[in-house]
């Protein structure tokens, strides 16, 4: 009698751990741009994608990176502020503006200057160097580290409103801006909405 | 005569209803059109010349001339002097509604000033991927 109880809750188990497997979805690789993107009531990376494209393009036909001198605009990242419900690296934002007026040719980025220190605290360091007996000063180079004249700054907001009873709808604005460190005055400035519907039962955050 | 004609006419609405490639249209070579999109889009005019001084900026302004509201899926491809797509946001691939009838314009400034070409992907979502080759992003 045991044994064809513990055969039989084997062969429970058996099934129960197959049809577990069965069920469980299979993980897709999603190339960047596919047809079938999923859609969250969160902030995903198309969406961080779509502000940072908004913005640039924004910035790109403003004029307010054009520079006549030949020489290009160097900019510091202040604060970009997440006013979400989300937890979220602002890093996703801004790395992908930086990277892409990067490539415009306009605007370099520091990461020796910035409201919390350096970005790269490697630029600190290089300059402590001399002081070590172990380097060969004969490689060091002289530090002149460039000051910015522009900084982005900006906040993330998200806002739910409950719509028909069992929908809500999720709204996120990205709004930045360029600041002309001369004079204080900002000479770009964008938002970016992005609305999502959805169920009520699921959660944005 | 009437047999043959009207033979020939089914032959060629059978061709047209059976394409599967995106097309090129003659008047705008930098545009691809998928042939579901090719259905209903209407181009009015592709408009080009430099953003931010010296970056390629490139628009296509079009119309659904469908009665139904149709989800335009679009990408700029950019490409340097040797013919090689260059990288960046504005080379994504993006959607859009579009409504009956009503005039659209879709522009993008070039990633880099090293773009001295580019192409327009206009295509319906869809659209099998296999014969769109509008899956992967560049």
């Amino acid at each position: 009698m045991s044994t064809r109880n513990t055969l039989i809750k084997a062969l429970a188990l058996t099934t129960a751990f197959g049809l577990a497997a069965g069920c469980t979805p299979k993980t897709q690789l999603l190339p960047p741009g596919a047809v079938d993107q999923p859609v969250t009531m969160g902030l995903s990376g198309s969406d961080f994608e779509q502000a940072a494209s908004d913005a640039v393009q924004s910035m790109l036909t403003s004029g307010a990176v054009d520079r006549n001198d030949g020489k290009k605009h160097i900019m510091v990242v202040s604060t970009v502020l997440n006013d979400t419900m989300q937890r979220i690296d602002t890093d996703q934002l801004v790395k992908k503006i930086r990277v892409d007026l990067l490539r415009s040719g306009k605007v370099l980025t520091t990461t020796a200057i910035g409201l919390n220190g350096a970005e790269d605290k490697m630029t600190q360091a290089y300059a402590e160097l001399s002081q070590s007996r172990k380097v060969d000063r004969s490689t060091l180079v002289r530090q002149r580290l460039a000051a910015p004249n522009m900084s982005l700054s900006g906040k993330i907001i998200q806002r739910n409103n409950r719509v028909d009873g069992n929908k809500q709808l999720v709204e996120y604005y990205f709004q930045l801006t360029l600041t002309d460190l001369a004079n204080g005055l900002a000479v770009w400035e964008g938002e970016t909405p992005i609305r999502k519907l959805g169920s009520a039962k699921g959660t944005s955050w | 005569m009437q047999i043959r004609i009207g033979v020939l006419a089914t032959a060629a609405l059978t061709l047209l209803g059976c394409q599967t490639q995106p097309q090129q249209p003659v008047e705008h070579p930098q545009l691809l059109i998928g042939p579901r999109a090719q259905s209903y889009l209407q181009i009015e005019a592709v408009q080009e010349g430099y953003a931010s001084s010296n970056l390629l900026r490139a628009g296509v302004r079009l119309y659904n001339r469908s009665s139904q509201e149709q989800l335009l899926r679009y990408r700029f491809s950019w490409f340097d002097a040797g013919g090689f797509e260059l990288k960046g946001l504005s080379g994504r691939w993006e959607q859009l509604p579009l409504r009956p009838a009503e005039p659209v314009m879709i522009d993008r400034v070039a990633p880099s000033p090293k773009a001295v070409s580019y192409r327009i992907q206009l295509f319906d979502p869809r659209t099998p991927v296999a014969n769109s080759a509008q899956g992967i992003d560049g």
